[in-house]
């Protein structure tokens, strides 16, 4: 999966923006939008209030969580947790990004939270290799991965993934000849096996 | 980009260069006629107590507990080399050892008597992970790894690489244009083809059917 792959899924989600303008609800396949009035602020999905806000047809209503206080609590939250906590939206990096990059001047001070979203982004991205660390070196047999963002997870991937894969198979030949010290040949059912994928 | 992890497989060019590294073997029995694979050898037979090299492929399909060879253990998975694997696994060059590390590893596992090759393959896997995500995180798109890694290890570090390579290029919003696709650009390179042999006409049909076609 690729980045812009995250954004296209990450821009379903709703925002606010005050038109400039008045036209009749938009009737598309995924609901109804609008009616749009001048001055009154809607919901739409984001990928239309970025596409208004770039021909100069409205302004877009920062989302309540983009607050440096708010935010703030997060990251110390976040740091103090061992676990991820729950981010206010489930694709934070992506409307923050195409919000600040569109419009930075409907964001009172962008340049900082800017630097705030990306601090608790590191933060939990730093996490997540250090909790995959202790779980491939420990015993553990399965990891709960909760408030996990597509993005951060785009982070690992492919490559943990992968890895995961090849430690599987070396643990399964390493217990298997340790199991059958009378193995016949180089077992090679394991080739076989997964050899119709 | 592929979506399966890396798997031995009879077409696998990886599994092929793998089996063709050579094993250095005991002869057990009395071999006649064999002599020829012993380069060092006086006579036409093959006499027990000789050691030869004879490649993986071969000595794979042998039963473990075959009369005629005893498989030696490559120096390189002996206990010394346990000893540094298990201290600092992400210091060693594992691609200086055996570019095939794992691999080679793995083939070898049933053949080792103390059932340590298996384990070693298994424990630096899992030792190196955290060191393979950390330095596909710090190179930069043209950066050189430091250290010469394994095949199957210098696969997942590509990916790695790739993967944070498309993230920064998403941050910096370097992406946002839309590419043509692959399959549209190869069709109009086609077509343009098409067009000049028609309008020309200076292209014989027999010319255009040895141009090679994609």
């Amino acid at each position: 999966m690729e980045p812009c792959i995250i954004e296209f899924i990450g821009e379903k989600s709703i925002i606010g923006i005050v038109p400039n303008f008045s036209f009749e609800p938009l009737h598309l396949i995924s609901g109804s939008v609008g009616p749009f009035r001048a001055g009154l602020p809607v919901h739409v999905p984001l990928w239309l209030g970025i596409h208004l806000r770039k021909q100069q047809k409205c302004r877009i209503v920062p989302p309540e969580w983009m607050e440096i206080e708010l935010l703030e609590e997060i990251k110390e939250a976040e740091k103090k947790s061992k676990f991820f906590t729950k981010m206010p939206s489930e694709h934070y990096m992506v409307e923050a990004q195409l919000i600040m990059s569109t419009a930075p001047d409907d964001v009172p001070k962008c340049e900082e939270l800017r630097t705030i979203i990306k601090d608790i982004f590191d933060i939990r991205e730093a996490k997540l290799r250090t909790s995959i660390d202790a779980f491939i070196k420990g015993e553990g047999t399965y990891a709960k991965l909760d408030n996990l963002t597509l993005l951060e997870m785009h982070t690992v991937r492919p490559i943990l993934p992968h890895s995961l894969d090849h430690i599987a198979r070396y643990q399964r030949t390493a217990m298997a000849t340790q199991r059958d010290t009378s193995t016949l040949g180089l077992s090679n059912s394991m080739n076989t096996s997964h050899f119709s994928q | 980009m592929d979506n399966q992890s890396y798997f031995p497989n009879y077409y696998a060019v990886e599994d092929i260069f793998v089996t063709q590294e050579k094993v250095e073997c005991k002869v057990n029995t009395k071999l006649l006629k064999m002599g020829f694979l012993d380069p060092g050898a006086e006579t036409d037979d093959l006499n027990s107590g000789r050691t030869v090299n004879l490649p993986l492929w071969y000595i794979k399909e042998l039963k473990v507990n075959n009369p005629y060879f005893t498989v030696n253990v490559p120096d390189i998975y002996k206990n010394v080399h346990k000893a540094v694997c298990e201290a600092e696994t992400t210091h060693i060059e594992l691609g200086k050892l055996h570019p095939y590390f794992y691999e080679y590893g793995r083939y070898l596992t049933p053949y080792d008597r103390n059932h340590v090759v298996g384990r070693i393959v298994f424990e630096t896997m899992r030792q190196r992970v955290r060191h393979l995500l950390d330095i596909s995180k710090h190179t930069t798109e043209d950066g050189k790894p430091e250290h010469r890694l394994d095949d199957i290890e210098q696969k997942l570090y590509d990916s790695g690489v790739k993967t944070n390579a498309m993230f920064t290029n998403w941050l910096q919003m370097k992406s946002n244009k839309i590419r043509v696709s692959e399959l549209v650009h190869e069709h109009s390179k086609k077509r343009k083809r098409n067009q000049i042999h028609f309008d020309g006409g200076s292209i014989s049909p027999e010319q255009l059917r040895k141009r090679p076609t994609i």
